[in-house]
Order: structure tokens, then sequence, then C-alpha cells
């Protein structure tokens, strides 16, 4: 599998970002809300724009996308995926994970784990 | 090879107390099979237990194809006897208020591959065994 050095890769002209989110974390923090939904919201735009390469990566594969570029690397796995992402664009660069039709799924623990008892 | 023991509550729970090598106290994790990764918690609970941000994002699907975002960070933890990184994932849902006995992450498939997994909802017990 090679990597994209094209262009954005985002299908900017379908999705209005009113909100910028940071490309790069130094010194690492968490993020806030409203830049992990922009962060999520470019991802999904890259994903649609991206669509045919995407599914035509084997089940399982990792995808992790440069948020400020649009240039992603891949892996057969997380680990794999993020250091071949960090040694290409370091690892304070801003990413977003995509499993090929593997979703990260929560099933009920997300209400279990916030639920007021 | 290494096992955890943990305990089904009063709410066909099962539950396990994990500890992270950050030197801090145990925490009380909840064992959900539908969970794919390897753990989940709040950025409360992360800071505790010394999760290392990433900057990376990941889309989760909850229950009904809701999806979501949630954050990734890194942390070692002591599982079955053995120091292990693993892979957390951050919710950016409010902390919940923390309450005795209530679980404060989630542990799912990923960290529990490849053991052997016994739910004994007689004798309301978890054992958790390494394979390997």
């Amino acid at each position: 599998m090679t990597a994209s050095t094209k262009g954005s890769g985002f299908a900017e002209d379908q999705v209005d970002f009113a909100v910028e989110p940071p490309t790069t974390l130094d010194p690492p923090r968490w993020l806030e809300k409203h830049e992990l939904e922009a962060i999520g919201c470019k991802a999904d735009a890259w994903l649609e724009a991206n669509k045919q390469i995407v599914d035509a990566l084997p089940t399982g594969t990792v995808v992790m996308i440069n948020i400020g570029t649009g240039e992603y690397e891949t892996g057969p796995d997380h680990e794999a995926a993020r250091v071949r992402f960090d040694r290409r664009f370091g690892a304070t660069t801003i990413g977003h994970v995509h499993r090929v039709r593997m979703p990260t799924t929560i099933g009920g623990g997300w209400w279990a784990l916030h639920s007021e008892v | 090879m290494g096992v955890a023991l943990g305990s089904i509550d009063g709410r066909f729970r099962p539950l396990l107390r994990i500890r992270c090598s950050n030197g801090g106290d145990e925490i009380l994790a909840l064992l959900d099979t539908g969970f794919n990764g390897e753990r989940l918690c709040d950025r409360i609970v992360a800071a505790e237990i010394g999760t290392i941000p990433s900057g990376r994002s990941d889309s989760v699907e909850l229950a009904g194809h809701i999806k979501s975002q949630a954050q990734v960070g890194h942390a070692t933890i002591l599982w079955l006897g053995q120091p292990r990184q693993v892979r957390v994932l951050v919710s950016m849902a409010p902390p919940a208020r923390h309450v005795d006995g209530e679980p404060v992450a989630i542990v799912g498939g990923a960290l529990l591959a490849p053991s052997l997994v016994l739910l004994d909802y007689a004798a309301m017990t978890v054992e958790i065994e390494a394979q390997e």
C-alpha cells in the first residue's frame, strides 16, 4: 500500500468548515470538544472524497489521515499505522484514525459509563 | 500464566479492578464485550491513570449506529501480571460524578484477546486467564 501525496484530499466544496481544527499539538494535550468535532468533520469529508481508495483497501487496514494536509498512511493495525504516520509527519501532527470496514464499536458501554446512578 | 479475577455485581455487570503502572490507585472497569477497543474512559480518569494524549481522533459507533468522536491516548497498565501499553479511547462526554462501586472505565475485546474469559453468572465471578 502506498501513501497519498496528492492535493489536500478533502472534499472541501461539500463541507462548511466553520471551525478549522488545529494541525499540530505541541506539547501534547487533550483536544477540546469543538476541536474534536472539527477534526471529525474533516475526516468524514476526506473519507467521502476518497471512498474508492478506502474501499479498495483490505478489511481491517488502519488509515491515518493527516488532518492538516489530507495525506495519509496505512498499516495492518493501529500500531503499524501510527509508527508510519509519526515517522512521516511527526508525533505531534493531528490525525484521524479509520479502520476499513471495522469501526470501533462501543455498544451500550458509553451510556453505562456516563449514567448517573 | 497471569490471571485476573473480578466479580459480577447486582446489576449483572462484569467488573474488574485494574492497576495502572503510574503507581496510582486501582480503578474499577466494566468488561464490555460490545466494545472492540482496549479501554475507554473520560478525561479525568485518563489523566489519573497517566494517559498520554496522542492528538489523534477515532470515530466510534454507538448502539443504534450513532457516530461520535473519541480521542486516542496511550497508557501502561498491569494486565495479567505484565505491564501492557494500551490504546485508550477518551470520551468527550462530560465526566460523570464518580460513585463508589461504579466503574469509571470500560475494557473491551481488544484488551481481552487472546485470553480465556470466564463469566460465571452462577457464582457471579469473572476470571480472565492469559493463553500465551
